[in-house]
């Protein structure tokens, strides 16, 4: 009987510090982490997507290609890269549409790779800008080119790093929809800290030809920039100067302002205020090349009301840029705005961009 | 102690004040390219966590600091510490809100270093989708100017300042 009970607590013991032992191992395996390189291409994956998608370019399957073999869209439903494709096309895609407009994507590290949410918004752009005429840039802010399109929302992704980089294994679209309560899944994953792995290589600038982690941030910082310099000169009122100076000596925009005089000018006949904004841009695609690196992003040009009259939608469209660095950093050496139209252009249209109206 | 002993300690003193001084001051502030990431990361989380409200309105609080503000030049503090911006995310909009809805868009996140951590610049749109027949609208839109400090469990908001979009004036 003795015996018995030493048997049975020995036992009991043994059981208790198991479970101990693997609650311990389990609590110290550390939380996954991605690098901050890893960080910068899942970023230029989900920017990619808005291109593909409104472009419908390679007939479907730029966007297809975006996903894993397996890869699946969900809600509308779409597996696999035929019915990816088929799903990335449609008569209003072409080189010049600008439809999804992609904000605020949070992004975590998982045991199979990654997982995001990022908010968009649609947009219907009018193909048509009427000319400015006698009117002066002031006088036609509030002008309704446009609308907002029905579905807003959120997206919930999961990311896979592939032989080919990272790629959507899943993007599921969530519409907006107010009540519901809470999301226990949602609110563990924005109280958990970000860490991102890095090295020391991530803090230089790379060499022509090739971007670091330091490259894509600055460059991201400088379009960043680009709606806050116009808009305010960054809270001071004046832009001139705060615009001139995100672009090279020679920097060219729009195919006829050329230099820092011109460029300050341009910025000069816009509305502006210490308070006024005005360029929403998103989508930042940045690529290396052999002068720096080159550049597209979405433009939406809101208007938000005052007193009293509504917020309207005034422009859309995309721009396209080259960077280069400088001693004093990055900076804009080109750019060139293409205004949005529905679908398939002809080869010049699509590559001609527009002189500032 | 001789009145010469004075001056040279006095003298030594002032010297290495003054370094310490340069040395403290002559150093810029930085951030590294990570930091650029995770604060892009943290100003991302904000527009989830306003928007859901969660429950509690703790996964808002969570992304400030104990002593983190959000204010209005107009309205000034609406919310200071944890204890007052917890319930400003429980209450605030409380039956347009929860997980699945999105109104804050946030784009044009500016980052720079500064004394004891970081400064953002951010615009806002506030768009509502479509519910109960009514069409998708844009409801406002600004800028929020914020002060981040990085803390033992990350970045965190300081001071957020929501600035509503104004025209002009012209200077």
């Amino acid at each position: 009987m003795r015996q018995r009970t030493v048997i049975v607590l020995i036992a009991l013991a043994t059981a208790l510090a198991s479970v101990a032992l693997v609650t311990l191992v389990a609590q110290s395996k550390p939380a996954p982490m991605l690098t901050a390189m890893d960080y910068v291409q899942i970023k230029q994956l989900v920017t990619r997507y808005a291109y593909a998608l409104d472009t419908g370019g390679n007939n479907g399957y730029d966007f297809a290609d975006l996903f894993t073999p397996d890869g699946q869209f969900i809600d509308p439903n779409a597996k696999g890269r035929e019915q990816l494709a088929a799903f990335g096309r449609n008569p209003i895609m072409g080189p010049l549409n600008t439809v999804h407009y992609g904000m605020g994507l949070a992004l975590e590290a998982t045991p199979e790779g990654a997982v995001g949410r990022q908010y968009v918004m649609e947009f219907d752009f009018n193909d048509n800008v009427p000319p400015l005429g006698k009117r002066t840039q002031w006088d036609v802010v509030g002008d309704k080119r446009g609308d907002l399109r029905k579905d807003a929302g959120q997206y919930k992704d999961a990311y896979v790093k592939t032989a080919n980089g990272w790629r959507f294994k899943s993007r599921q679209v969530i519409r907006s929809k107010s009540g519901g309560g809470t999301d226990p899944e949602l609110m563990a994953f924005l109280k958990r800290p970000v860490r991102i792995k890095s090295e020391p290589a991530d803090n230089v600038t790379a060499k022509n030809g090739a971007l670091s982690v330091w490259d894509y941030m600055q460059i991201e910082q400088l379009v960043a920039s680009y709606g806050h310099a116009l808009d305010s000169g960054f809270g001071k009122g004046d832009n001139g100067d705060a615009y001139a100076s995100l672009y090279t000596k020679d920097g060219l925009a729009f195919l006829n302002v050329k230099g820092y005089d011109a460029l300050a000018a341009l910025a000069r006949e816009q509305p502006r205020g210490p308070r006024y904004v005005r360029h929403y841009i998103t989508h930042h695609q940045i690529d290396p090349s052999p002068e720096g690196a080159t550049g597209k992003a979405y433009l939406s040009v809101l208007d938000i009301g005052e007193h009293g009259k509504p917020n309207t939608v005034f422009l859309g469209g995309h721009y396209e840029d080259t960077y280069v660095r400088t001693p004093d950093g990055w900076r804009i050496k080109t750019r060139n705005l293409f205004p949005p139209k529905k679908g398939p252009q002809s080869a010049e249209t699509a590559r001609s961009g527009v002189p500032p109206r | 102690m001789s009145k010469s002993k004075y001056v040279i300690i006095a003298t030594l003193f002032a010297v290495s004040a003054g370094w310490a001084l340069r040395a403290q001051t002559s150093k810029p502030a930085t951030l590294t390219a990570a930091d650029y990431l995770e604060l892009q990361q943290l100003v991302a989380r904000y527009s989830y966590a306003v928007d859901m409200h969660g429950g509690d309105g703790s996964a808002f609080a969570a992304l400030f600091t104990p002593d983190g503000s959000i204010s209005t030049p107009d309205r000034g503090t609406l919310a200071k510490g944890t204890a007052q911006l917890t319930t400003f995310a429980a209450e605030t909009n409380k039956d347009r809100s929860g997980p699945a809805f999105a109104r804050h868009y946030v784009t044009n996140v500016v980052i720079k270093p500064a004394a004891g951590g970081a400064t953002g610049r951010s615009y806002l749109v506030t768009i509502d989708g479509t519910e109960n027949g009514k069409p998708t609208t844009m409801l406002s839109g600004g800028h929020y100017d914020d002060v981040y400090v990085k803390t033992p469990q990350g970045w965190r908001i300081k001071s957020r300042d929501y600035v509503r979009s104004e025209i002009g004036p012209v200077q």
